[in-house]
């Protein structure tokens, strides 16, 4: 029953490892698409966001 | 635990990328978006004169257009969620009004009825350090019977005052607003003719317009000239508006203010949504740098403080001009017990987690104040000077706030975290002391220890969870990309405390930071569509909640909903938070939502 127990959480463990490294890599991916993106978006972007009426 | 009604109002920044074409109006951009909402949600007209042409939809939101007098053309969406009961509804009720937003942007991008791509951003502070964004607002006691008492006395006391002034104020506004559209007509006259002759006629008549020199000039002239006429205006509203703030300062919320400043001030390391300084320094929040008041002291928009009043003082003119209409809605409203507290110093936040706890746990923390609970609080000595410490990053885990007690006497020293962690015990054990049984608190109290400790111990491990640090960690990312550098701890590595080249990227990284809020393809839409972002809601939940009012024992939302549902009826129907008012003209009838909710009308009949 022990060895039972020990091996569920020993593949939940692996399971979460396996999700987190998913994780990583799609983060590295987007990472690329992000810094691609601001280099393209730095000649408009920033002006184009100049909000000149801010109150509240 | 007694219900109470909150709800969260939003200003999001429009941005048009007109790629080379001429730039268009905010104004049409705002009336472009509002026309695709029909194909989501039903919507109905608002009752408001003071807003550009405000909304309601069938979940009882609104949306109007806010933006400065001098600046017409570049103002702002807002929105404010319908009334809400609990964290958790208002959380899904932002994120409808968010989720709206994005498919209406997304309808209107692939019409191409516009020639450039238009977007919305969610955040609380342009690329040129201009503020504006969130404000949260929740109905609370004014006070004690005195304060009560006091603040009604005043109101009768200094109502016809503030009547008058109103009326006054109505014929200088014209008076001053007749001598500056002269004056400029004059100027702009002279000046074409000054620079035609001096040119010898080089210019064809539209070349000047075109000419961008020529009109940041103009540009900068009227603008000159428009803060010289807003000095005039508050020349003139200060003797009188000042007494009437000092005054509402004095009574209204006194016990919440005080014993939950350390707390607000010291909030920002959860609800700071971040912000990259042109100097290379990074900020947790937005718009505690811009914070200049705890409380507001005019009637000014640009004020920047803490605690607002705004809605009672725009409560107050619609009384006094609905009381010459004899319409006394507004009247009825200001003279309650219960008013909305509001928090000007509020970030606008993309994550879930985060902005649960920003409305969650003050309401837990108000609950706590009227159970007589929170007796004594830890009191920030200068308050404004801490908050911009503490928010400059790292000193959130360093800086020693200096505390003192309600008698004023200087007692310890602690930092925003240990400030942080004494709330939250307190919260505990209220929960525990008042065997509070709330799946929801409990939640609520679970998430915010969790915070805390990872803030404390690992804080990169709340990417995705707290926007000022998963932005920075973007920003460092894309830092590292740029400089090819590597490093060992993604916040906290030495080559990170280099502002210098923070300071060189500053336009790339910039960017980073401004597109992590934009509605249309953002960063944080892109780590939500990649799983990367710890949700709340299903997709499915936020969409149900686009086109259904939140369930409130005391709010309008529902009857407001309905009478939007059954607009088909009727030829006209204008809303407001209040009442609705059916057809037009004289034959046009006004329903109160309270008395509706309480007699039942049927409106089909």
């Amino acid at each position: 029953m022990l060895a039972v127990k020990n091996l569920d959480v020993t593949l939940k463990k692996k399971k979460e490892e396996e999700r987190q490294e998913i994780k990583q890599e799609r983060f590295i991916e987007l990472m690329d698409k992000i810094y691609f993106d601001a280099k393209k978006e730095m000649k408009h972007y920033l002006s184009d966001s100049e909000v000149k009426a801010g109150g509240e | 635990m007694p219900k109470r009604l909150f709800g969260l109002e939003t200003e999001y920044a429009i941005r048009y990328s007109s790629f080379g074409e001429e730039k268009i109006d905010n104004r049409i951009i705002y009336d472009n978006i509002l026309r695709i909402f029909p194909n989501f949600t039903k919507i109905v007209e608002g009752t408001s004169v003071i807003k550009w042409r405000q909304v309601f939809t069938e979940n009882g939101s609104a949306f109007c257009y806010e933006s400065l007098p001098l600046y017409l053309q570049h103002g702002l969406l807002e929105a404010a969620t319908p009334e809400c009961e609990s964290p958790f509804q208002l959380l899904l009720y932002q994120k409808a009004i968010d989720q709206l937003l994005k498919k209406s942007l997304n309808e209107l991008n692939k019409s191409q009825y516009l020639p450039g791509t238009v977007s919305l951003i969610k955040n609380c502070k342009d690329p040129f350090g201009n503020i504006y964004g969130a404000q949260e607002n929740y109905s609370v006691k004014i006070g004690s019977s005195l304060s009560i008492f006091l603040y009604r006395f005043f109101l009768l006391f200094y109502g016809p005052i503030l009547g008058f002034y109103i009326i006054t104020i109505f014929f200088i506004s014209f008076l001053v607003l007749f001598i500056h559209s002269t004056f400029l007509i004059f100027f702009y006259f002279f000046y074409i003719i000054f620079i035609l002759f001096t040119t010898r006629f080089k210019y064809k008549s539209y070349d000047f317009f075109l000419n961008s020199q020529h009109q940041n000039f103009l540009d900068l002239f009227e603008r000159t000239s428009g803060k010289i006429l807003t000095y005039i205006e508050i020349f003139f509203s200060y003797p009188v508006i000042m007494p009437f703030v000092f005054f509402l300062n004095l009574v209204l919320f006194r016990n919440y203010k005080k014993k939950l400043l350390s707390f607000f001030i010291s909030r920002i390391l959860i609800t700071g949504s971040g912000t990259l300084e042109s100097d290379g320094s990074y900020c947790l929040s937005e718009k505690a740098t811009k914070t200049k008041k705890i409380h507001r002291t005019s009637n000014f928009p640009a004020e920047r403080c803490f605690y607002d009043l705004g809605n009672i003082m725009k409560l107050s003119y619609l009384s006094i001009l609905s009381f010459f209409k004899f319409d006394f809605v507004y009247l009825k409203e200001l003279f309650k017990k219960e008013q909305r507290f509001q928090i000007g110093m509020s970030d606008s936040c993309m994550s879930y987690e985060a902005e649960l706890l920003k409305v969650g746990i003050p309401i837990l923390l108000f609950d706590m104040i009227d159970d007589g609970f929170l007796k004594e609080t830890p009191v920030v000595d200068k308050p404004l000077e801490t908050l911009h410490k503490i928010n400059l990053f790292p000193n959130y885990k360093t800086y020693k706030i200096k505390i003192r007690n309600h008698k004023k006497i200087l007692k310890k020293e602690m930092t925003a975290l240990e400030i942080q962690e004494w709330f939250l015990e307190k919260a505990k054990e209220y929960m525990k002391h008042k065997k509070i049984i709330n799946p929801e608190y409990s939640y609520i109290l679970n998430l915010w220890e969790e915070f805390l400790i990872l803030l404390k111990k690992e804080p990169s491990q709340l990417f995705g969870r707290i926007d000022w640090i998963t932005k920075k960690i973007l920003i460092h990312q894309t830092l590292c990309k740029e400089e090819q550098i590597s490093y060992k701890d993604i916040l906290f590595d030495p080559v990170f405390f280099d502002l210098k080249l923070f300071q060189r990227n500053y336009s790339l990284l910039k960017v980073v930071d401004i597109k992590y809020h934009d509605l249309w393809d953002g960063y944080f839409l892109q780590l939500e569509k990649e799983g990367l972002v710890r949700k709340i809601f299903s997709d499915e939940e936020i969409e149900k909640a686009i086109r259904n009012p939140p369930i409130t024992e005391k709010g309008y939302a529902w009857m407001r909903s309905k009478i939007i549902k059954m607009n088909h009826y009727y030829d006209s129907i204008q809303i407001s938070w209040n009442y609705a008012k059916i057809g037009s003209g004289f034959t046009s009838k006004i329903i109160h939502l309270d008395k509706f909710k309480n007699k039942k009308i049927n409106l089909e009949n």
